[in-house]
């Protein structure tokens, strides 16, 4: 595709130079920020949705929904942030329909199970391979709001704050949300 | 020995810049990428609401300009149409209701002013001997004329100069007043006399009330039972009795022309033509020696 070998064009414009002259008009400002954003966005809405037809109806959905309210994109809003709440509504929409929410229950289950002895820790014998898998597991396995925050700290590298704007919840469930996260992760390297 | 791990601890190692030892391992995971099948749809569709954003003033100017040919298209066709109409009106001379009223125009100026002194002197005659036929020399108004059709314009001796308004009236009048006394005869020489104006008043119906003329002369003459000498003298004291568009071309053809015209329309066997214009033709050029043939032609 053309406008992914445009390396380096546009580079030292930010995201929202580009989506504002995108909105008067620019179409090669729209190639470079697709460019940047496409993959990351991707992965999240894939790993957040474990199914690839999901994820490539959402994925153009994004798209679309960020094109049409080009001319409503203030700079307050930094891009990421803004279409990462576009794909984040989709994502919880779909989840919505798709089945009911992981119980909170479960969580305490996995903190129980943290106080493993420390030489028992699995990732110290894990072969590299088996910790790429667990990791996928544990992702696919954790319930949709902590995965979906999970995913925007690893996968985006979102702050809390950012996280917090994107998800629309306060700062401590952020937290609350990534700390169970973390704890059914490790739980599942630690089986 | 175990060691319990600290939640906050590891939440805060997985906020820092390289998100912990999980970071490190979800980083060398697979990096999926979009099918190429969803970029060209997402590139398509931000082409495309960028060009809907512009489209409409081109579409606008498009309109606009589409507009202004179509306008200019159909008044071509509204024009060409109308020519043809008019052009079949002139051929089969039916009449049209929209018609306008335009005065009767002498031929040209050039030719008016050419023959003046002899027209003039031959209107002058009409009027001492025949007032009632050059009475109704009001410029009149004219006949319903066609826009396109050729200008039909009376023969310049069919235009004398106004007559005296006292004249006209009492001879009209006497005739008007008895026409049922007046045998068959009179009333045919007196529709003969009216003919004229009636001409005058109706140009468009000249052409077509030509050969009617020619049967009024003759009725005329046989009517009032005029002697030969007589009766040349009558026709030669009536205005031009044609007015048809052909007599006028022949008006502007060279003298020798003309009378070679004559002699063609005669020996087609178009007489009282072939005298109509000789009639004319003595008028305009009165010292013009006539061969023995077309004397007898004009007598």
């Amino acid at each position: 595709m053309d406008c992914l070998n445009l390396a380096g064009m546009g580079s030292e414009r930010t995201d929202e130079e580009l989506m504002l002259a995108y909105a008067g008009g620019d179409m090669l400002a729209f190639e470079m920020l697709y460019r940047r954003h496409r993959g990351t966005l991707y992965r999240f809405l894939l790993r957040s949705l474990r199914q690839r037809a999901d994820a490539d109806e959402l994925f153009q959905e994004t798209w679309s929904r960020a094109i049409a309210a080009r001319e409503r994109y203030r700079v307050e809003a930094k891009f990421t942030t803004w279409l990462l709440q576009i794909a984040h509504n989709l994502v919880i929409d779909r989840f919505r329909r798709s089945r009911p929410q992981a119980s909170a229950e479960e969580a305490e289950v996995v903190f129980n199970q943290l106080d493993a002895p420390d030489d028992e820790r699995p990732d110290r014998v894990l072969s590299e391979f088996e910790q790429r898998r667990r990791l996928q597991i544990a992702l696919e396995e954790l319930p949709e709001e902590q995965r979906v925050t999970f995913l925007l700290r690893m996968e985006n590298g979102l702050g809390l704050e950012e996280i917090s704007e994107v998800t629309g919840v306060g700062r401590e469930t952020v937290k609350s949300r990534l700390r169970y996260a973390l704890a059914r992760v490790r739980a599942r390297f630690e089986t | 020995m175990s060691k319990r791990r600290n939640p906050d601890e590891d939440l805060q190692r997985l906020l820092d810049a390289d998100a912990g030892e999980f970071g490190a391992i979800y980083r060398r995971l697979p990096h999926p990428e979009p099918p190429r099948r969803l970029d060209r749809v997402v590139l398509a569709n931000a082409a495309r609401a960028v060009r809907g954003d512009r489209a409409p003033p081109a579409q606008r100017w498009l309109l606009g300009l589409g507009s202004a040919a179509g306008l200019v298209l159909a008044a071509g066709i509204a024009w060409q149409v109308g020519q043809q109409i008019d052009a079949q009106d002139a051929q089969t001379g039916a009449p049209r209701s929209e018609r306008t009223v335009i005065p009767v125009q002498p031929i040209t100026e050039s030719a008016r002013t050419q023959k003046s002194e002899s027209v003039e002197a031959a209107a002058a005659m009409a009027d001492q001997e025949l007032p009632a036929e050059a009475a109704p020399a009001k410029p009149v108004s004219a006949p319903p004329l066609r826009r396109k059709a050729t200008p039909a314009k009376p023969a310049p001796a069919a235009v004398p100069p106004p007559a005296p308004a006292a004249q006209a009236p009492p001879l009209l009048e006497q005739r008007a007043a008895e026409p049922q006394a007046a045998p068959p005869t009179a009333v045919s020489a007196a529709d003969a006399a009216q003919a004229f104006p009636e001409e005058k008043d109706n140009v468009s119906s000249e052409a077509a009330s030509g050969a009617a003329r020619e049967r009024r002369d003759h009725a005329a003459g046989k009517a009032v039972g005029l002697s030969a000498p007589k009766a040349a003298a009558e026709q030669s004291r009536a205005p031009a009795p044609s007015s048809s568009v052909k007599l006028r071309q022949n008006m502007h053809l060279a003298p020798q022309d003309w009378l070679a015209e004559i002699v063609r329309l005669k020996n087609a066997g178009r007489r009282q033509e072939a005298i109509e214009n000789l009639r004319l033709f003595r008028r305009m050029h009165p010292d013009w020696q006539l061969s023995d043939e077309l004397r007898r032609l004009a007598e």
